[in-house]
């Protein structure tokens, strides 16, 4: 047995007997997350392998991706201990997980398309199981998940029928090819489906915001915000560099540019007027992979690099922000942010974790989503040599970020800050099995931000772009003065959204004078202002009809063309005969000559 | 050895008709007849396998002209399969109807049919057998006489009539063309320049046989009498007879007997991918569970239609395992919706709700299922639809491609549908004490799901001992004749 | 030659009884018609073959057996619906 094929059957078959051993789940899922983790080590130092059963194949960039799945399977297991406590269904909960676990390895090490869509594929029924067996009304998120997820999964067959067809092969790579015809370019786009709808690029992301409403935290931390980023972004890279050309400032990458852009933009002024601290967070894990799109779109070593890069730090920071949010959850018994406030005093480690987290995803420094986030900033100011359209793709990824830090005041002060409200009331510290993975990912937010260049960039990313030319042209006045200008953008909206001027008075209701501790600010309608602002309003309210998701789209076309097909099938008799004969006489017409 | 072959014909025949005589004695008998009868068929059709693995052509001649190879064993295969497990279901399902010796006799004489279209090597057999089977399942379709049924009963014998005269007037122009009837003979006889007839002999019984297998727009007859049955015999319908009568027909008579052009594959091509979406959409539009997947019947049919229809080694290929799979996973399907409505009472899926929570073993048999009909892997589904889309793209054809990936995606969304109303959400009023089926249905659940997931993981076995040889005897073509008769 | 246009005309007979009358009975009697039709074919092509016409007798058989099933359910579905008229047989749609 070789390294791969038990880091791909291991879990799977762990995770039948958590099915029938319900009590023992949770201690064989962690063993087997941590065996597994010690295991992913083991094939991150090796390197290069190669397993001839199933034809697996690991090199530096997919062992290192399955290193951090590994990692985040095992924080996100130990957190489930106590989160999880006393739910339903736990065996199967344990044993989804590790199936997921399996599935990634296995879609990470494939070395030809088949492997690579059975073990993608795979990985759709944890995702909607462990989606719905949050609650009994979380069934409709999940059906729409496993839709958009399964479909593009469908999609993906197209693209991979028609490069078999084109390099008779079923390799991944070796030879890319160009993206210079129409064939090519629909099978880019059918795999990249596939991708973007795992890592909810726009416009395959509405499963995310649906299901944050009603999974888990920790199954929102395990899946759409780690594993299924680095799964989706993993396969964007490979089709990108390994299975196709993208040549800078070509139409493909343009369009690529364009998506992320937009995914960063709309998904985080989706985010601005949340009011429930997982939906929130949820659109800022699709915003986010926007930047990661932008990053690998331009086609350019240096945004391919941020790209990646980004996608670790992205599944840092986000997973620590969702099980942050779990934590709350489980404290305060809601996530609603109109009844949280003042947990600061309370949580002080998830609050710290918290904090690190939120400046992380919004580019401040010295944390790590400021290093990435400028890497990418750099690589589309570079582009600029070559596109004239690239100051487009900079303001969208400066608005986001702007928008992102603005989003994260709100959302900080409304769980954290401000008074504590009183259906919550007074709370402790989670257990050390909830906090210790919170602290573990605030931590590497830290140290991937300040030791950027010497830990991840060095071992994680760079070996993965084997084209690699990096000449060292950093520009730090540039992107220092880009980040700035971000900030300030930032704080500019930040205070028209606010109110001018603050005078301090004493509040009074029918005559009586209220204390201090019963006037509550919540953070939640800071930006309500801007949802009726003339032009996004509009936007707005188009897209609370649902008008921009294309699972609703979908589902509307195929309602009226079936509603149409089921009138016609009225029951008469007569009716059937008719469609019986004329069927024949066309066969007749099309074949009696 | 050659013992064997009429057997499969002369077992059921004799389980048909001891069965009432046999109620008469004990009220048991006829439930250990037939689990001995389908025990022996299952037995037999492995035990083919077992000794020939080869793809020879095997034939028997004693009266009637019994021919076997590949193709016929797949037929066989799903068809002894599916009836052994929906027998051990009838075991408890049938409980609640009177007659029930009367159900064995019908149900045998079902598999009788079948068995002998598949096996025969004579089309005006293979018509006898074809109206045997027919006739069996009118009368099954009505088993319940309430009025729903008898109305689907009716309808079914209406349509299913003129189709049979449509089938049995194109015997007739080929007896007239070629004065024989034997299957292999009749290409030899074929005049070459009859290309008239020999278009409108393939047209009349394209849409005889499409009948049968209910392609659109021959399908109207389906949903009624899938609904109406009951459950184990719109298991049986859906998982295999539409495919014996239907598709086996067609697939035999257009490959091996007519040869098959690329305009009459651009036809099948057509109904196919007609059929995919035509099906897949009005299932979306369905709340009874059972007309739900009637609806799939249509599509998934489609699905095999669309592979034959391609004539190429991979399309048929996917087409042929794709008819396997979907025997399994429909007829399991029909299985889940029979053992809600005998629990709870209802096929109505808004009427349904949280049936994971008490009906365990049905909930997660059904799960497997729907996810295998979807073609998510690990499934069986999976690499069927694969296969299929893969050998569309192959030939060419991206736009059937993309209706045929377009059709899974309607596809998953239904049965998520199905998995969200029936076993997801709260659990209704009244269904508090709800129990899961009796172990008899259980057991053949669980099993048909087990094979789903097992095909899907073996697949190079299941691909290289049962499919390879149905595709290799269909790729010969014309060359079947010469498989048989021997000569040039 | 003159069989083979009665072969048709019955045909077309059949055909029009079934596809247009509302009434059980008579859209049984038209699948009889069609069946004898068929079967007359049958035997004003058994010359072609040689005189060899087993096969008209069995046409015949099958579809005697159809016409009892069509009968038992017809009346059957009287006592349910309490008429023939097919078109108010119309629960199962959609």
């Amino acid at each position: 047995m070789n390294d791969l094929t038990i880091a791909v059957f291991a879990p799977l078959i762990m995770a039948l007997l958590c099915f029938v051993f319900k009590r023992a789940a949770k201690w064989l899922a962690l063993l087997v997350s941590l065996g597994i983790f010690t295991l992913a080590i083991k094939i991150f130092l090796a390197g290069q392998l190669v397993s001839q059963f199933l034809s697996l194949r690991a090199y530096p960039f997919s062992a290192g991706i399955f290193l951090a799945a590994a990692f985040f399977t095992l924080l996100i297991t130990l957190y489930s201990f106590k989160y999880m406590e006393g739910k339903e269904r736990l065996g199967e909960y344990y044993a989804y997980i590790l199936i997921t676990l399996g599935s990634a390895a296995g879609a990470l090490f494939a070395a030809d398309f088949l492997n690579l869509l059975f073990f993608w594929g795979m990985m759709g029924i944890p995702l909607y199981m462990l989606i719905g067996i949050g609650s009994s009304a979380g069934a409709g998120a999940a059906k729409k998940t496993l839709i958009l997820v399964g479909g593009a999964d469908a999609m993906m067959i197209m693209g991979i029928g028609i490069v078999w067809v084109m390099t008779r092969s079923l390799q991944i790579g070796p030879s890319p090819l160009p993206l210079n015809n129409v064939y090519s370019i629909v099978a880019f786009l059918a795999l990249a489906a596939g991708a973007f709808a795992k890592a909810g690029v726009m416009p395959f992301h509405s499963w995310i915001p649906d299901s944050a409403e009603f999974a888990p935290a920790s199954v929102m931390a395990l899946l759409p915000a780690s594993l299924d980023k680095l799964l989706g972004i993993y396969l964007f890279s490979r089709i990108c560099f390994d299975v196709f050309q993208i040549v800078p400032n070509s139409p493909v990458s343009l369009f690529l540019l364009a998506c992320g852009s937009i995914t960063i933009i709309a998904a985080v002024m989706g985010a601005l007027v949340q009011h429930d601290l997982k939906k929130l967070l949820s659109f800022h894990a699709v915003s986010q992979v926007g930047y990661m799109v932008l990053g690998i779109g331009t086609g350019t070593p240096l945004g391919v690099a941020g790209g990646i890069f980004h996608m670790f730090n992205h599944a840092i920071y986000k997973s620590c922000l969702f099980l942050c949010g779990g934590a709350v959850e489980q404290k305060a018994g809601t996530t609603d942010l109109e009844k949280l406030g003042g947990l600061a005093k309370f949580m002080p480690i998830t609050f710290t974790a918290f904090l690190i987290a939120a400046l992380s995803i919004s580019g401040v420094p010295p944390f790590n989503g400021f290093i990435s986030k400028w890497m990418i900033y750099q690589a589309i100011v570079q582009l600029g040599k070559i596109s004239p359209y690239w100051i487009i793709w900079l303001v969208a990824a400066m608005f986001g970020s702007a928008f992102t830090l603005a989003s994260f005041v709100k959302l900080t002060h409304a769980v954290f800050l401000g008074q504590w409200s009183e259906t919550t009331g007074k709370t402790r510290e989670v257990s050390w099995m909830m906090w210790l993975p919170l602290a573990v990912l605030a931590a590497l937010c830290v140290v991937f931000g300040l030791l950027a260049a010497q830990i991840p960039l060095k071992y994680l990313v760079f070996p993965n772009i084997q084209f690699y030319r990096f000449t060292g042209v950093w520009e730090p006045g540039m992107a220092t003065l880009l980040l700035l200008s971000g900030l300030l953008l930032g704080l500019l909206i930040y205070a028209l959204g606010r109110v001018k001027k603050v005078t301090v008075k004493p509040a009074f209701t029918g005559g009586e004078l209220l204390k201090e501790e019963e006037i509550k600010v919540t953070g939640n309608e800071f930006y309500d202002s801007i949802k009726s602002w003339g032009p996004l309003n509009l936007i707005y309210k188009t897209a609370e009809k649902k008008y921009f998701d294309v699972y609703e789209l979908g589902r509307q076309a195929a309602f009226a063309v079936a509603g149409w097909l089921s009138w016609l099938h009225n029951g008469l008799l007569q009716t059937y005969l008719v469609w019986l004969l004329m069927g024949l006489v066309v066969l007749l017409l099309f074949l009696a000559r | 050895m050659n013992i064997l072959l009429p057997l499969f014909i002369i077992v059921p025949l004799a389980a048909a008709f001891i069965m009432i005589p046999a109620a008469r004695l004990s009220r048991k008998l006829p439930e250990i007849i037939s689990f001995l009868a389908t025990l022996y068929l299952l037995g037999a059709t492995i035990a083919l396998y077992w000794s020939r693995p080869s793809n020879l052509m095997l034939q028997y001649k004693f009266g009637v002209n019994l021919v076997l190879d590949g193709l016929s064993q797949l037929l066989l295969l799903a068809v002894t399969v599916v009836a052994f497990f929906v027998t051990i279901y009838s075991f408890s399902y049938m409980q609640k109807y009177t007659g029930r010796e009367k159900y064995y006799t019908l149900y045998f004489l079902m598999l009788a049919g079948m068995a002998g279209v598949i096996l025969t090597g004579d089309l005006f057999s293979l018509f006898v057998f074809l109206e045997m089977a027919a006739i069996s399942t009118y009368a099954l379709v009505a088993f319940g006489t309430q009025a729903e049924e008898l109305e689907a009963s009716i309808r079914y014998l209406i349509i299913g009539s003129v189709a049979s005269l449509m089938i049995l007037f194109g015997i007739g122009l080929v007896y007239a063309l070629t004065g024989t009837s034997n299957l292999a003979e009749i290409s030899r006889h074929l005049p070459a320049n009859a290309n008239f007839a020999k278009g409108f002999i393939t047209a009349l019984f394209l849409a005889g046989f499409g009948m049968k297998a209910a392609l659109v727009p021959f399908h109207s007859w389906l949903p009624d009498a899938h609904t109406a049955a009951p459950a184990p015999i719109s298991a049986t319908l859906s998982g295999v007879l539409i495919k014996a009568l239907g598709i086996y027909a067609i697939v035999r008579i257009i490959y091996n007997v007519l040869g098959i052009s690329p305009q009459i594959s651009l036809i099948l091509m057509v109904l196919g991918i007609v059929s995919i979406l035509a099906g897949v959409l009005l299932a979306l539009w369905q709340w009874d569970f059972k007309r739900l997947l009637a609806y799939h019947s249509i599509s998934q049919i489609g699905y095999v239609v669309l592979g034959v229809g391609l004539a190429t080694p991979l399309g048929i290929m996917g087409g042929l395992f794709h008819l396997l799979n979907h025997a399994i996973f429909k007829s399991l399907l029909f299985l889940n919706a029979g053992a809600i409505e005998h629990q709870a009472g209802t096929r109505d899926l808004k009427q349904m709700g949280g049936l994971s929570r008490k009906m365990p073993v049905t909930a997660a048999t059904s799960l497997i299922a729907s996810m295998s009909i979807a073609g998510v892997p690990p499934f069986n589904g999976f690499w069927s639809k694969l296969f299929i889309i893969l050998a569309c793209i192959q030939a060419g054809k991206l736009w059937f491609a993309l209706a045929a990936i377009i059709g899974s995606i309607l596809t998953l969304s239904s049965f998520l549908k199905v998995q969200k109303y029936a076993f997801f959400e709260k659990v209704k009023q009244g269904f508090e004490d709800l129990r899961d089926a009796p172990w008899p249905m259980c057991a053949a659940m669980i099993v048909l799901a087990l094979l789903c997931l097992l095909v899907g993981l073996l697949l190079p076995y299941a691909v290289g001992i049962v499919i390879n040889p149905a595709v290799v005897a269909l790729m010969n073509g014309l060359g079947y004749s010469r498989m048989i008769l021997g000569g040039q | 030659m003159m069989t083979f246009f009665v072969a048709a005309l019955l045909l077309s007979i059949g055909l029009y009884c079934v596809a247009v009358k509302r009434d059980l009975i008579k859209i049984a009697i038209g699948i009889i018609i069609m069946e004898y039709a068929i079967t007359l074919f049958f035997v004003a092509s058994a010359p072609w073959r040689g005189g060899e016409d087993y096969l008209a007798q069995v046409a015949a058989l099958t579809g005697l057996a159809t016409t009892i099933v069509i009968v038992a359910l017809v009346r059957r579905l009287y006592g349910r619906y309490g008429t023939l008229d097919i078109s108010q047989m119309r629960r199962l749609k959609g």
